[in-house]
């Protein structure tokens, strides 16, 4: 907390990462969607009319190959960048692992049954809820999108450097890279819903633009947060 | 047309593999015919990626009662064909004969054919980054002629023609076989193997005991590419009602935060 009464919520590192990674994860969405699915052939179409028209191929069974090459460059091009800046902020949270908002406050199924309880209080019934910086849902899915992130990465990269595996371990791999991929994705739905709901300016605000948010509203909106700060 | 299926005959092969160079041979033809290359090239060059058909020759059983088989690796033409579900590009297909093709002009390369296959049959060709496997001569079957690997045998042990009529001819050889040896012998592949790769095109003649021997898979599976799929099926439905359920979520914020400012409770969110 600082003289303004402040709370500095997320670090410039995060607050970079983070807005990168959203460009990164947009990219390798609309790049790998038409590959996992026919039903997102209509982006490499998309991208596939135009190449084809600029360069003369105007074989209409060439235009669905067309784009998906493109893509694949584009997926593989945004997943080695995303990667890339993706060291630094691990080891950045490495080096502050056991402070980091993601661990639970309290261990056990009846914390977890009060976290929820704490939830419905905010969610639903519209009250002050007794949150930490983060609430037990942001942590449950922030596991789940670090577990998703960490087997996708791991398999992509199985995926790209393949040579010397067989057929079926690689299977293994593209069955992995798809099922965390639509975990993911449906996780971030959620997490997309709730960070651009108009209840969470607050720390829209602070992840976007100044990384700062107000004390009082901590003190109302985070209170296990706020004492926890009021410790330090 | 109508659906035509290749046969193989495990007891009437005298192991002479003049399948496998005629299928060779073909294939070099047809690039020849297609104008890709010259005689000399197709000749010459290696090109390990056309080897569609790839018998080998093992031994099996001990001394004196041991005796040679022969697996062969090749497409099976699969009834659901895995490998074009999975395909991107739609660069395979399955023709009117029911021979299941790839369209080397539209492969990329990316290699899920081969992942997706049971029988490990798609070959990558790093030279040119395409996917090769057997066409089924369906040039050749879509012009009145025989496939290439069925012409060439001698001993009618690879037979092909009308789906009903091959499968009655294999029926009736394998029950030949178990009458006069008296052990079982089935058509492997005529029969639904699995919802993953359906009925097989290319059907075999074998002792229901030698299955393994002859490296015929009677479960033929990718765990990961078919829990990928139901993923597909289940990530959809779960997309749809998250989308529906977070719309949901809103409109009752909106109206229950609506209600606490009427009832003079104020905004907490404020
Ligand atoms: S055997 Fe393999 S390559 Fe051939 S149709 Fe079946 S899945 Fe496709
Ligand atoms: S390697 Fe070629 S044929 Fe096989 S799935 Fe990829 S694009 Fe399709
Ligand atoms: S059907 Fe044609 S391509 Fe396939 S193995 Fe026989 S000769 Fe080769």
């Amino acid at each position: 907390m600082n003289s303004n009464k402040t709370v500095l919520a997320y670090s410039s590192l995060e607050i970079w990462f983070h807005k990168h990674m959203i460009h990164f994860v947009a990219f390798l969405s609309l790049s790998g969607l038409p590959i996992l699915s026919d039903k997102f052939q209509f982006i490499a179409y998309g991208i596939g009319y135009p190449i084809n028209f600029f360069t003369g191929d105007m074989n209409t069974e060439h235009i669905l190959a067309s784009g998906i090459s493109f893509l694949r460059v584009i997926h593989w091009a945004s997943a080695f960048a995303l990667t890339g800046i993706m060291i630094p902020f691990v080891i950045s949270m490495l080096r502050k692992v056991l402070t980091l908002s993601i661990w639970p406050d309290r261990w056990g199924a009846v914390a977890i049954v009060d976290g929820v309880v704490e939830m419905k209080k905010n969610y639903i019934d519209l009250e002050h809820a007794e949150f930490g910086k983060m609430n037990t849902g942001q942590k449950a899915s922030a596991w789940v999108i670090m577990l998703c992130m960490f087997i996708i990465v791991v398999s992509g990269y199985m995926l790209v450097f393949r040579s010397g595996l067989t057929h079926n371990f690689i299977s293994l791999a593209r069955g992995a890279h798809a099922i965390s991929y639509i975990i993911l994705a449906v996780t971030l739905i959620i997490h997309i819903y709730f960070a651009t709901h108009p209840a969470n300016r607050a720390a829209y605000k602070a992840m976007f633009k100044t990384g700062e948010m107000d004390a009082d509203y901590v003190k109302e909106h985070h209170p296990l947060w706020y004492r926890k700060l009021q410790k330090v | 047309m109508k659906e035509q299926i290749k046969c193989y005959d495990t007891q009437a092969c005298i192991r002479c593999f003049a399948c496998m160079i005629n299928c060779s041979v073909e294939n070099r033809v047809r690039l020849q015919r297609e104008g890709i290359m010259n005689v000399e090239q197709s000749v010459q060059s290696k090109m390990p990626h056309f080897n569609y058909l790839t018998p080998s020759r093992r031994e099996i059983g001990v001394y004196p009662n041991a005796r040679q088989v022969t697996t062969f690796n090749h497409c099976n033409h699969c009834e659901n064909s895995p490998c074009q579900h999975i395909c991107p590009t739609g660069a395979i297909s399955t023709r009117v004969g029911g021979e299941v093709v790839i369209n080397a002009d539209i492969c990329i390369g990316c290699q899920s054919c081969g992942d997706a296959c049971p029988f490990d049959v798609p070959k990558y060709s790093a030279d040119n980054g395409k996917a090769y496997k057997c066409t089924g001569c369906y040039d050749r079957v879509e012009n009145g002629l025989k496939q290439s690997c069925v012409e060439a045998c001698p001993t009618t042990a690879m037979f092909s023609g009308l789906s009903n009529e091959v499968i009655e001819e294999a029926k009736k050889r394998a029950s030949l076989y178990s009458e006069k040896t008296g052990k079982k012998y089935i058509v492997y592949g005529a029969e639904t193997l699995n919802n993953y790769v359906g009925k097989l095109k290319w059907i075999t003649i074998v002792e229901e005991s030698e299955l393994a021997a002859y490296q015929l898979d009677t479960r033929p599976e990718r765990t990961a590419i078919q829990w990928r799929d139901y993923a597909k099926t289940g990530g959809g439905i779960l997309a749809v009602a998250t989308l529906v359920g977070t719309t949901a979520h809103f409109i009752y914020w909106l109206d229950k935060r609506k209600k606490k400012i009427a009832e003079g409770k104020g905004d907490i969110h404020e």
